[in-house]
């Protein structure tokens, strides 16, 4: 019965997107508010610390919002997206430190994106494979990350900063316009 | 039933028929709330040919995509639109204006971000200018908030619909709403263009005068400021500021805020000389508060303090706080409304497209 | 069929730094992959199936439903 009554939830394939689309950039960093995604792997949280640290020292940065998603292998839950969204004008998340949680934190590096705001991902260089598989799975094979070298976790909050100051180049280029190399659409 | 009122026999075949015809209406909305496809309310069951009638109104190709959320890879075609439509009551020749709303949506950064699954549960506020409110019925006077009036339910009602169910955004799953406001069922005004004293929104926003055009946003809540107290100009924008500027709406660096301006408040202020930006500009100047007062309620913001005095601006620039003119001239009163987001309004409208018309139509369109 | 050895060492290192081994056979209508988990291993670091099925795939190659994923959490 009511097979002739129309299904309002059917349409064409909804996983078949586009692309997802990478946010508008500005050249500078100057008077933006940063915002600091961290999930909950050790040193984490830290790094991206040191990341607005030196931000703030070389970029003149306006302010920093720190958020922390409590599930490694999630995406960025809801409410904490639309906080990032209301608030920020760029975001730095990390640290993907493992297979599961680099693939998520790609996720959210092109989730954000699509809400219209530049990220930053980390990623440790020994999780390349799922983070680049992730990226494809999400339809943007290419998507470019920000990699330090493996391990993340067993570091001393010296060798953390340190990591953080070479990694900053890399960040600031993937935030601002001065994006280096072709970008994956 | 034939015992008390004795009719004929073939009176009595009818009577059964159309009853068995309503019961089975009925079942056919039960259908759909057994299905998940309601907001709660009951909708009106959809077949193909109804849907053709309303693809029939809308210039604009079925396949055309008009919402989506990137994020969860979801999206929504005119046709889609069109069925979620005529599912929450439109007629239609509503269909335009739901489009539109779909337009001026889309325009907004919340709404492409998370907004739709936000905590604070926001609701999309559509607002009509132009002659097409007269020509559907869509209410800009008395009651303009409230239930009774057909086009303003059914066009916001059918936003709602997709979000929904074409979307996918459902409360206690992707909306995490903590509480959200009764507006996000429907929530359409139109702007009161005939007794305001100011240009229509759509014209302040840089469309040609008169021209048929949907704005929106969504919306946190609305309050009421009622001030039937005072013909002093300065008295009113002080009682509106002072529910702009209160605590509880801060969060992160500031609030947001606008005006459903009731048109006395709306007259008064304009017969006093002001236009619609020296009042963005009053309040958006205005709307402080002291640091302390934001410390008492737990609320350290250090970030928009004024150097000299401590004072916090607690809204964003003056023309982030959109002002429309809605309601009946029968008392002052007024709605502060508080977009969802700050700074994020996109101050666009957009504009309402239907089929040209043709010759043998001799230029009526209904 | 042919397997590109490179990407599967590749995909070998990635899991080792999770401490999981990775075991390659060949079954009637493809392959099959087990991952079993070291002492070491955090559970929640392995990465769900669909990219560990995306990623064999290209290493594999062959289609994904031609690849059969053993994970140490399934049932045995």
């Amino acid at each position: 019965m009511f097979e002739k009554m129309i299904d309002p939830t059917a349409g064409p394939d909804v996983a078949a997107g586009d692309a997802p689309r990478l946010a508008e950039r500005t050249d500078r960093l100057d008077g933006l508010t940063v915002g600091l995604l961290a999930n909950t792997k050790q040193n984490a949280a830290a790094f991206l610390d040191a990341v607005a640290e030196s931000l703030a020292e070389e970029h003149a940065i306006a302010d920093v919002v720190r958020r922390t998603k409590l599930s490694i292998t999630d995406p960025v839950p809801p409410d904490i997206l639309t906080e990032l969204v209301d608030t920020c004008d760029v975001v730095v998340v990390g640290v993907g430190d493992c297979g599961s949680c680099s693939a998520s934190a790609v996720v959210d590096g092109i989730t954000l994106e699509a809400a219209g705001l530049p990220a930053a991902v980390i990623c440790s260089d020994a999780f390349q494979v799922s983070a680049d598989a992730m990226a494809g799975l999400r339809g943007s094979p290419g998507y470019r990350y920000v990699r330090t070298p493996h391990p993340v976790a067993s570091l001393d909050a010296d060798a953390v900063r340190e990591r953080a100051r070479t990694a900053l180049p890399e960040i600031v280029g993937l935030l601002t316009g001065a994006r280096p190399g072709a970008v994956a659409r | 039933m034939t015992a008390v009122t004795g009719s004929a026999a073939s009176d009595d075949a009818e009577d059964v028929d159309e009853t068995a015809r309503l019961h089975y209406a009925r079942e056919a909305i039960e259908h759909a709330y057994a299905q998940g496809w309601t907001d709660g309310l009951p909708i009106v069951p959809v077949t193909e040919a109804v849907v053709e009638e309303f693809l029939a109104v809308t210039p604009r190709d079925r396949h055309e995509v008009v919402a989506a959320v990137p994020h969860l890879g979801r999206r929504c075609t005119v046709e889609q639109a069109a069925v979620n439509a005529a599912m929450a009551g439109c007629r239609p020749e509503y269909l335009p204006v739901v489009l539109a709303a779909w337009d001026a949506l889309m325009n907004q950064r919340v709404v492409t971000g998370g907004g739709w699954q936000s905590t604070s549960g926001p609701a999309p506020l559509i607002i009509v200018n132009g002659p097409i409110r007269g020509e559907l019925g869509i209410n800009s006077a008395g009651g303009v908030l409230g239930p009774g009036f057909r086009a303003n339910a059914t066009i916001a009602r059918a936003v709602g619909l997709v979000v929904r169910n074409v979307l996918g955004i459902r409360p206690q799953e992707l909306e995490q709403a903590t509480q959200g406001i009764p507006g996000r069922f429907t929530l359409c005004v139109g702007e009161n263009e005939e007794e305001s004293p100011w240009e229509p929104l759509a014209t302040e926003l840089g469309l040609p005068a008169g021209a048929d055009a949907v704005s929106a946003m969504l919306l946190r809540t609305c309050e009421y400021v009622d001030n039937r107290h005072t013909t002093d100009p300065e008295g009113v924008l002080w009682d509106l500021t002072d529910t702009v500027a209160r605590t509880g709406a801060v969060i992160g660096r500031n609030s947001s805020a606008g005006l459903l301006l009731g048109v006395e408040h709306a007259q008064l202020l304009a017969e006093a000389g002001m236009s619609k930006a020296d009042v963005q500009r009053w309040i958006s100047g205005h709307a402080r508060r002291g640091a302390a007062d934001l410390r008492r309620a737990g609320k350290e913001i250090e970030q928009g303090q004024d150097e000299g005095t401590g004072e916090l601006r607690m809204v964003p620039d003056p023309d982030q706080i959109p002002i429309v003119v809605t309601g009946a001239r029968n008392a002052a009163m007024s709605m502060v409304m508080r977009p969802f987001g700050f700074g994020g309004w996109s101050r666009t409208a957009h504009p309402v497209r239907r089929p040209a018309v043709s010759e043998s139509d001799g230029g009526n369109r209904s | 069929m042919s397997i590109d050895e490179q990407a599967l060492a590749g995909l070998r290192d990635t899991l080792a730094a999770d401490d999981y081994r990775l075991a390659v056979t060949e079954s009637e209508t493809g392959y099959q992959v087990t991952i079993t988990a070291g002492p070491e291993s955090c559970d929640d670091c392995l990465v769900p199936k669909p990219v560990m099925r995306s990623v064999l795939t290209s290493a594999l190659g062959v289609p994904e439903d031609a690849i059969e994923l053993v994970y140490p959490t399934d049932p045995a």
